[in-house]
């Protein structure tokens, strides 16, 4: 398999050019300075008063649906039916050292999605605060800086300009060549930019010229930071699961007792077994997050059982399923559980030189309004298992009542609506 | 937020912006045109910055500004008018195949693995929804995948 780094997208592209900066500068020059003055919070703390108000009415069940906020916290949520709480297991397991406890809190498995909730706890909350890099943009709690990037170990090899580039910086030596011929390193990042050269050295140090890396500093309240990180993977042998989950994401946030909230989210691409072992993985820096010294390692086995039997509806699409002239509809297939649904659609496309990004399926019921979708992906007739038609799936809003007409809309990805079929449930279903 | 550290901010996070802009433009004047006039609009509208979303805001500015710059130049770069550099690099196919990505999913794809954005800044940063950047960005692997003709691990 092959590794691309950042720095292989990096090398792709041209340096700044040097006078970029002061090409700015003198843009900004003639401005007025801003006034300073406090930010506007007054709205801000009312939506926030209400949304707690609606939270503690709730109660019990609004605490155990925090597993699905990621979901919900969004411009088109994915709201969870009235019974999803029931589903949800709770307490799957603990870790502990001297550092933190971990505990994986809530986590739901529908057959096909995975939403996991953890929670990690500093064992002296008064000395340190836990930090992850999802955690970065509370710019009210952390000051973050950009510092400058260091050049990794090693030799490195780019053709970013015509005859291409070679560092070398390891075992002591440091060199640097343009085209086959070594150049003279620049003493610090002014000369290193007045002579165009893409590295300088600093304190015995090499630095790239022209780029910075976003680091924290601390935080604003001045106590220590200890780093931490998080995966969530299925380990099972199951060979169902081979259709594992695409890129488990995550979200974390810090509460109000010092403990980090860690939420995940994973669907795969097609059902898979009654039950799935999963594993959490966490690391902890106590020395920051780029000292690896004193790593602490610690894992959560658990497993998850699905939660219901979903309820499965083939649809039907009228006229054929033609949408214009080049997009036809073979047939849908929705999967409706308490969480979410999932929405697989077959279809053909000729593709069309204007319509580069091809496609997209939009979901609306029977009355014209739009189905909240969320993740999905599109595999093309020769791609993926190779169906021959294009396969479309989409985690969706779920349906208490199995809707008995989803309408289709084809609309060309950043164009315009192709138009819409309706798709029937198919009879006996 | 005053002038010089405004100033400041934006110089530190021009490299990023540059390249971005680049993989838009794919013209360094142009890139460079619309780097510069997005530090003035974004200075003139910077109340609007939220502490911690700085690099979201400034990046929305500079692709707003290279879209401009496309439809004011009715300028579309096609890769066939991209000078080629002599293959002497391990990663021409990497270029390539970036290159041949439909701009949507190159944006989202370089945003993420060349600079580092988390799904929320680039949700924040282009104005759609986190589930449509993962929705882009399965795509853009998979498409990387498909142009490059091997299994890809993006670091």
């Amino acid at each position: 398999m092959r590794r691309v780094t950042r720095q292989d997208f990096r090398d792709l592209y041209e340096p700044v050019p040097k006078e970029l900066a002061d090409d700015i500068h003198a843009a900004l020059a003639p401005l007025p300075e801003r006034r300073q003055g406090k930010m506007k919070r007054k709205f801000t703390g009312l939506l926030i008063a209400a949304v707690l108000l609606a939270l503690s009415a709730a109660g019990i069940a609004a605490a155990k649906l925090n597993l699905f906020s990621d979901m919900t916290d969004s411009a088109n949520p994915i709201v969870p039916l009235e019974g999803a709480e029931n589903l949800i297991e709770t307490n799957l397991g603990s870790v502990e050292n001297e550092w933190a406890t971990v505990t994986v809190e809530q986590a739901a498995y529908d057959g096909q999605g995975v939403n996991v909730l953890a929670r990690i706890t500093p064992k002296r909350p008064e000395e340190y605060a836990l930090f992850n890099s999802w955690m970065m943009d509370r710019g009210d709690m952390y000051d973050v800086s950009w510092e400058p990037d260091e050049v990794e170990t090693g030799t490195q090899e780019s053709n970013i300009i015509e005859g291409g580039v070679k560092i070398v910086n390891e075992n002591g030596a440091q060199a640097y060549y343009e085209a086959g011929k070594e150049v003279a390193i620049p003493e610090g990042r002014e000369a290193a930019m007045a002579a165009g050269c893409m590295i300088y050295r600093e304190d015995g140090k090499l630095y790239y010229t022209y780029q910075d890396v976003i680091r924290v500093k601390g935080r604003k309240d001045g106590k220590r930071i200890v780093g931490f990180d998080m995966g969530l993977r299925s380990t099972s042998n199951d060979p169902a699961q081979d259709a594992s989950f695409d890129g488990i994401g995550g979200d974390a946030e810090e509460q109000s007792d010092g403990s980090v909230l860690v939420w995940f989210d994973g669907i795969a691409e097609r059902p898979l077994s009654d039950e799935i072992e999963l594993e959490l993985t966490v690391w902890i820096w106590p020395n920051g997050e780029e000292d690896p010294s004193g790593e602490v390692l610690e894992t959560i086995a658990f497993k998850l059982k699905k939660s219901e039997a979903e309820r499965v509806a083939r649809y039907v699409p009228e006229d054929g399923g033609m949408i214009g002239d080049h997009v036809k509809v073979r047939e849908v297939n929705v999967s409706f559980t308490k969480v979410r649904a999932y929405l697989t659609v077959d279809y053909d496309y000729e593709e069309q030189p204007d319509e580069v990004m091809g496609v997209w399926l939009h979901p609306y019921d029977g009355e014209g309004n739009p189905i909240h979708t969320g993740s999905g992906g599109c595999y093309g007739p020769d791609e993926g298992e190779q169906l021959g038609f294009y396969r479309q799936q989409d985690e969706m809003q779920s349906f208490d009542a199995i809707p008995d007409v989803i309408v289709l809309e084809a609309k060309v990805i950043d164009g315009d609506p192709l138009g819409r079929v309706a798709c029937r449930l198919a009879e006996g279903e | 937020m005053d002038k010089a550290t405004f100033e400041q901010l934006y110089r530190q996070m021009l490299p990023g912006l540059y390249r971005l802009a680049l993989s838009i433009l794919r013209h360094g004047a142009d890139a460079q045109d619309a780097v510069q006039q997005a530090a003035v609009k974004a200075y003139l509208a910077a109340e609007r910055i939220r502490p911690g979303g700085e690099r979201a805001y400034f990046t929305r500015i500079v692709v707003n500004e290279c879209r401009n710059i496309q439809r004011s130049r009715m300028r579309q770069t096609p890769v066939a008018e991209v000078p080629e550099r002599p293959a002497v690099g391990p990663n021409d196919d990497l270029r390539l195949a970036v290159e041949a990505l439909p701009e949507e999913l190159r944006l989202i794809l370089l945003m993420k693995y060349m600079e580092g954005y988390s799904e929320k800044e680039i949700a924040a940063a282009l104005e759609i929804s986190v589930p449509t950047v993962k929705n882009r960005l399965f795509k853009a692997r998979k498409a990387l995948r498909r142009e490059l003709r091997e299994e890809v691990e993006l670091a």
